[in-house]
């Protein structure tokens, strides 16, 4: 059973908000692995299994959770990647960010993003928000079935 | 009408000319009648006399003939002149006696033959002598045909001599024996038969007589040719001879001879009387016709005069001389009246001229004032591209006098940047545009540059342009100063807005941190803690979760000034219901709802959403502690340019005394330990009710309830 979770990608320049978000995440009995990356590039080598991830075996994460304000490249630019390549779009995107503008929610629903979390000041509330999401997008909800090979990159 | 008549279209020429042309007409006409008719009568009279003259002529003749042959008869029968034809050498004397008669002076002799033709007397006339002629006649009884000798004409008349008496009863006479014949010839070209033939037919004429069969014809005188007529039938010919002369003449067929006499007269001289009268018909004619043209043209005169004074006249006042009159002379008569009429009309017309004018001036006047005094520019410009005229304005706005302004183009003092746009903006003028707002800028003298807003437009004829230009140069600046503050404004807002954006994602991200390794630590250390311990980490928690919340607000109330405004028909009862709804979810359930019909107002639906929600979670918020809470929502009173609408409750209240701190940012009237609150909800309410052009207001008694009025415009504002 476990051999089936696939993993759950983080996103997250900020290591206080790391520890939080691992912490919400174990403190829900979430056991997906999470791969942590610290900015926007890390994101997108992961995903398209380069530089550091060159030779990362397994399939597209479960989940990716994104912060919007990173260095490099930023939440929305990742966003906007993924869903324009065929083979990453189907893969879930939760924007879990500080930011309620209203510029980043329009922008991000334009981009096609899954589901949008503004993280709460209260460290229950923001418990019970990744309860809720790991809960659904990690165990709940049915992924789409796994190409095992997925289009060639050059 | 301004130009001079050419004399030749004039009445006073055309009408004489007209007049005399008819009477001329007239005058030929009737002339050309009467002289047909004196033509006719003097031919019908020509033809008489010459008729009759050539009837007498031939009377004469046939009664000389007649009496001529009757002599020769009777001499012939006496026994005397037998027996000395018989026997000529017997006495002659007797004989001689008995042919006296027959011989006449100025006559050849006549001669005494026997029957073989012998002459064998000769007798003289008595008295006078007698004209020798060689030339003789065929013996033959009778009258003879003309014979010629040399150019005297003469005929015969030959008397035959019987050997006895012929009988009585008139018997044969060719019963005897010719013992001789009695020869008697006649000339007839002698002068005095020419003389009495003019004394009777007057000069001119030609009288001639010949035999009816041709031959010899003779006028008396000389041979002539015969003539070119019939002279075998009485009767009047007219012909034309060789030379082409007309003449008319008249038969006459002599009795008792074979003769013929001709009277003919040249047809111009039966004409001369009608001639003569012609000539005179023509003087007289051309006497009348003169006089009458004179007349005439005297009468015309008198009525082309009058005309023509009228005429130029007419044509000083078109051009402007106002004070010309016609004489009238004082006539009577409908050009007296035309003229007076004239002057009358000149007479109002110069006076409505004089008034207009003086109007003119008076208005001319007016608008010189308004030109002087005008603070705009204003000017008018020919096609050439300089000024014609220019207002004092302009000397007090760029320094230069109106003779320097018109003396030079004015394209000159605009300024060079503008110069296209100036010349295509003054195109389009001559093609008939309007030019409204158009600015360009025009050097003064002192050598800056003011800006000049145009509006002008091409009027008349001659395309001038009127212009009037306003001195903007203060407004511009002043425009673009205002230009560069709102982009001063506009970074200040941009920073504003990222400033907002870090607090946002920044300044929460730490809170977040704090709380949440607060909670770890609790977590972690649980029940190694002192509950002092616990209390302090608790605290830290909550000051920094109501530190979120206060940052959370402010963000809010910074986004509600900024957000864009969506004006609709918005239906508050909605509005309201779904705000009661949320407000109510997280409230006590005893609470009573009291909400009335709303109306329809314009604005933005969830802007007013926030209002209510905030206005209804104070009031339950301040009515909390109360044991009946009431919150009614209602109208009070819509009017025709507002709508209020009013919250109210029945909880703790205010004094009204701080009425004014009621919507300040962070302004509260209660402490947190008694309700909960940032202080940013009704300056939320505010702001947003102020971008709906409305006013928000509250009253209250401490502990006797609060009412807020929320007064949205009919119309709406943004």
């Amino acid at each position: 059973m476990i051999a089936d979770l696939r993993q759950i990608v983080l996103a997250e320049d900020n290591a206080n908000d790391v520890e939080l978000t691992l912490n919400a995440l174990r403190e829900n009995h979430i056991v997906n692995e999470i791969v942590v990356v610290r900015d926007g590039a890390e994101a997108l080598d992961y995903l398209h299994k380069r530089n550091r991830f060159a030779g990362r075996a397994g399939a597209n994460p479960a989940l990716v959770l994104l912060d919007l304000k990173m260095p490099k490249v930023d939440g929305i630019e990742v966003l906007r990647q993924i869903k324009a390549d065929s083979s990453l779009k189907s893969i879930p995107v939760v924007m879990l960010t500080s930011s309620r503008e209203e510029q980043d929610l329009v922008r991000s629903y334009e981009l096609g993003v899954n589901a949008y979390v503004v993280k709460p000041v209260g460290f229950h509330e923001f418990i019970d928000a990744v309860k809720l999401l790991g809960g659904f997008w990690a165990v709940i909800n049915e992924p789409p079935p796994q190409r095992t090979a997925g289009p060639t990159r050059d | 009408m301004s130009r001079s008549l050419p004399l030749w279209r004039s009445l006073r020429l055309r009408l004489p000319l007209l007049m005399s042309g008819l009477i001329a007409l007239v005058l030929v006409t009737v002339f050309w009648v009467i002289n047909r008719e004196i033509e006719k009568g003097l031919l019908r009279a020509g033809s008489e006399r010459a008729q009759t003259a050539a009837d007498q002529l031939g009377a004469i003749l046939a009664q000389g003939a007649a009496r001529g042959t009757n002599e020769g008869r009777r001499i012939a029968s006496d026994p005397a002149v037998r027996r000395f034809v018989a026997n000529p050498s017997t006495d002659a004397a007797a004989v001689r006696e008995l042919l006296t008669p027959l011989a006449v002076a100025a006559q050849p002799p006549v001669e005494l033959r026997t029957a073989g033709g012998e002459r064998v007397l000769e007798v003289g006339p008595a008295r006078g002598k007698a004209v020798p002629l060689d030339a003789t006649v065929p013996l033959v009884p009778g009258l003879s045909t003309f014979q010629r000798s040399h150019d005297t004409v003469f005929y015969g008349l030959v008397t035959e001599i019987l050997d006895q008496t012929p009988p009585a009863n008139g018997g044969n006479p060719a019963a005897g024996r010719p013992l001789g014949y009695i020869v008697v010839r006649r000339t007839l070209t002698t002068a005095q038969t020419t003389d009495t033939l003019n004394r009777l037919v007057g000069n001119g004429a030609l009288v001639a007589v010949g035999h009816q069969s041709g031959g010899i014809w003779t006028n008396f005188s000389k041979v002539v040719p015969q003539p070119p007529i019939d002279p075998t039938r009485n009767g009047v010919v007219e012909y034309r001879t060789a030379s082409g002369e007309r003449r008319l003449g008249a038969v006459s067929v002599v009795a008792g001879t074979p003769w013929a006499a001709w009277i003919e007269f040249p047809r111009d001289r039966i004409l001369a009387p009608a001639y003569a009268m012609q000539r005179r018909m023509v003087v007289f004619g051309l006497i009348a016709i003169g006089l009458s043209a004179l007349l005439i043209s005297v009468v015309s005169a008198r009525i082309t005069t009058p005309l023509h004074d009228l005429t130029t006249a007419t044509a000083a006042i078109a051009s402007g001389e106002y004070t010309r009159r016609v004489r009238t002379a004082r006539r009577g008569d409908e050009i007296g009246q035309l003229a007076d009429a004239f002057n009358a009309m000149t007479e109002r017309v110069a006076a409505d001229h004089d008034e207009l004018e003086s109007r003119v001036r008076e208005r001319t006047a007016t608008l010189d004032r308004f030109f002087s005094l005008s603070i705009d520019l204003l000017c008018i410009a020919g096609t050439d591209g300089r000024f014609q005229r220019v207002n004092p304005a302009w000397e007090e706005t760029l320094g230069w006098s109106a003779d320097e302004l018109t003396s030079m183009p004015y394209m000159d003092l605009v300024h060079p940047d503008d110069r296209a746009a100036t010349a295509h903006e003054a195109a389009g003028l001559a093609a008939g545009g309007i030019t409204v707002r158009f600015e360009n800028r025009y050097r003064a003298k002192d050598g800056s540059y003011r800006w000049l807003s145009w509006k002008s437009a091409a009027a008349g004829e001659q395309g001038l342009i009127y212009a009037a230009a306003r001195d903007v140069t203060d407004e511009k600046r002043a425009t673009e100063a205002l230009a560069r503050h709102v982009s001063e404004l506009n970074v200040i807002n941009d920073e504003l807005e990222s400033f907002s954006y870090s607090v946002s994602h920044d300044l929460r991200a730490p809170l977040r941190h704090v709380v949440g390794f607060a909670t770890l630590l609790e977590q972690s250390a649980n029940g190694r803690m002192e509950e002092q311990d616990r209390r302090y980490v608790k605290t830290i928690s909550k000051a920094a979760t109501h530190m979120g919340r206060l940052i959370d607000d402010l963000l809010s109330f910074s986004r509600t000034g900024r957000a864009a405004f969506d004006r609709r028909e918005v239906d508050l009862d909605v509005v309201v219901r779904e705000a009661v709804l949320e407000v109510s979810r997280e409230a006590r359930k005893d609470i009573r709802w009291d909400v009335r019909p709303l109306p329809h107002v314009q604005g933005d639906p969830s802007m007013l959403r926030l209002v209510f929600v905030n206005l209804l979670s104070n009031a339950v918020k301040y009515s909390s502690n109360r044991p009946h809470p009431v919150i009614e929502v209602n109208v009070d009173g819509a009017g025709s340019t507002e709508t209020v609408v009013y919250v109210r409750d029945n909880g703790v209240g205010f004094d009204m005394a701080y009425a004014d701190k009621l919507f300040g940012v962070f302004q509260r009237l209660h402490s947190s330990d008694e309700f909960e609150g940032t202080g940013i909800g009704l300056a939320n309410v505010r702001r947003i009710v102020h971008r709906h052009g409305g006013k928000v207001w509250g009253e209250g008694v401490v502990d006797g309830g609060a009412t807020f009025y929320v007064s949205l415009p009919q119309g709406g504002t943004a």
